[in-house]
């Protein structure tokens, strides 16, 4: 077998075969195959190419049919006059009808979870805050009756080292909180810690805490 | 005719356009027309197990994606093309030598149309045979341009190829046949 040198037909003939060509290209392949002993061979070997072509066996559409996804949309294209597809779409509303209200209730959900967060995150915000603000504000608590008690109970030194810690503590800027390590303070700082704690029995921590200055031994 | 094509695109994009609207029966009339091309593109290829896995596979995949189909190419080209990433997936994964095309399979093949009754045996065994000392590549052209009356602009888009590159694979493969048939 030898090969045409008109391309251009030899290209067209495969579309012959399958009856494809437009009218103006069936009838130039028509007049060449006339007189083409080349392109008459060739077109013999695709329409035996063609015949060989393997013939499946019927597939199971409906297998094929279950295992599709189902369409997003339902719309009118559904013939009212068709009964079995009218209960097939009143199913879908049905179905529409629960996966709206799913969707919606799925929002509230969200909505009350992120409600329960922020308030949870707010209120953590604020007792850090606190609990910082305390800390570095190591000012004593006691009044000027508290002092006066003091110096009468312990002596002048047990205010002057309480004095000293807070001083220390203000001069470092350290920041301390109540979850620190007890490791992470020196027994000075612990001990006024604790004699601070003793001055905070019976106030609740919603009360904002007195803040009168340490007045010096003697004014 | 060009024509008969047009209209064959335009009923699939209706039914594309119908299905996606919620008309079930539109996604039957789809697989009807397209379910035996693609079984015969699978046996084409090269399939021998679970071919009807495999088509089905084909559809599942294509219709979970109609949303991207755009109409640009046949929905038939379409799904040729994914049902051929398929097989190469499965090609892969099962990691499995490849079996060269055996047209006249016993899975697939049944009978053979009204034209081979004009055809001698002996013909046709040895253009089957032809059809098997083709290379991959060539095969699939062949076939997609000659079984299944794929346009090369279809054949490109279908193996990720150019018009340029499905031409001369086919014109390639028309000679080698043309050779083994002379020896």
């Amino acid at each position: 077998m030898t090969d045409c040198s008109n391309a251009e037909i030899r290209d067209l003939l495969p579309d012959y075969v399958h009856d494809q060509l437009s009218v103006t290209d069936l009838a130039r392949v028509e007049q060449h195959l006339v007189s083409c002993a080349d392109c008459a061979e060739e077109l013999a070997l695709l329409q035996t190419v063609l015949a060989i072509r393997p013939q499946v066996r019927t597939l199971n559409i409906a297998d094929i049919l279950a295992r599709l996804p189902k369409p997003d949309q339902f719309s009118t294209v559904t013939t009212a006059d068709n009964a079995q597809v009218a209960a097939i779409d009143d199913v879908r509303d049905i179905a529409s009808a629960r996966s709206v209200a799913r969707k919606t209730s799925n929002v509230r959900n969200w909505r009350a979870i992120a409600a329960v967060a922020v308030m949870t995150v707010s209120a953590l915000s604020i007792t850090m805050v606190r609990q910082n603000y305390n800390s570095n504000k190591v000012t004593p608590l006691a009044d000027s009756s508290t002092v006066a008690e003091l110096q009468t109970r312990s002596g002048p030194n047990a205010l002057k080292g309480l004095q000293d810690s807070a001083n220390a503590g203000s001069s470092d800027n350290r920041v301390s909180l109540s979850v620190g390590d007890p490791s992470d303070y020196t027994d000075e700082e612990l001990q006024a810690m604790m004699a601070r704690l003793d001055k905070w029995d019976g106030s609740t921590s919603a009360e904002p805490l007195p803040s009168v200055p340490i007045l010096p031994p003697g004014s | 005719m060009e024509a008969d094509r047009q209209a064959d695109a335009l009923l699939d994009q209706q039914l594309v356009e119908r299905w996606q609207a919620g008309d079930e029966r539109a996604a039957s009339a789809i697989v009807e027309r397209h379910a035996p091309a693609l079984k015969r593109f699978a046996v084409s290829l090269g399939v021998r197990e679970e071919v009807d896995e495999l088509v089905q596979d084909t559809f599942v995949r294509a219709f979970g994606a109609l949303d991207s189909f755009r109409s640009e190419s046949s929905l038939r080209t379409w799904l040729f093309t994914i049902e051929r990433r398929l097989v190469l997936d499965r090609r892969r994964t099962e990691q499995r030598r490849r079996n060269d095309v055996e047209v006249n399979d016993s899975d697939a093949v049944t009978g053979y149309d009204a034209l081979d009754t004009i055809v001698a045996e002996e013909v046709r065994t040895r253009v089957s045979r032809a059809l098997e000392k083709l290379s991959r590549m060539q095969r699939e052209v062949f076939v997609l341009r000659v079984q299944e009356g794929r346009s090369y602009k279809e054949i490109a888009d279908i193996l990720g190829s150019s018009e340029g590159a499905a031409r001369v694979h086919y014109h390639n493969a028309m000679r080698a046949v043309k050779e083994f048939l002379d020896d």
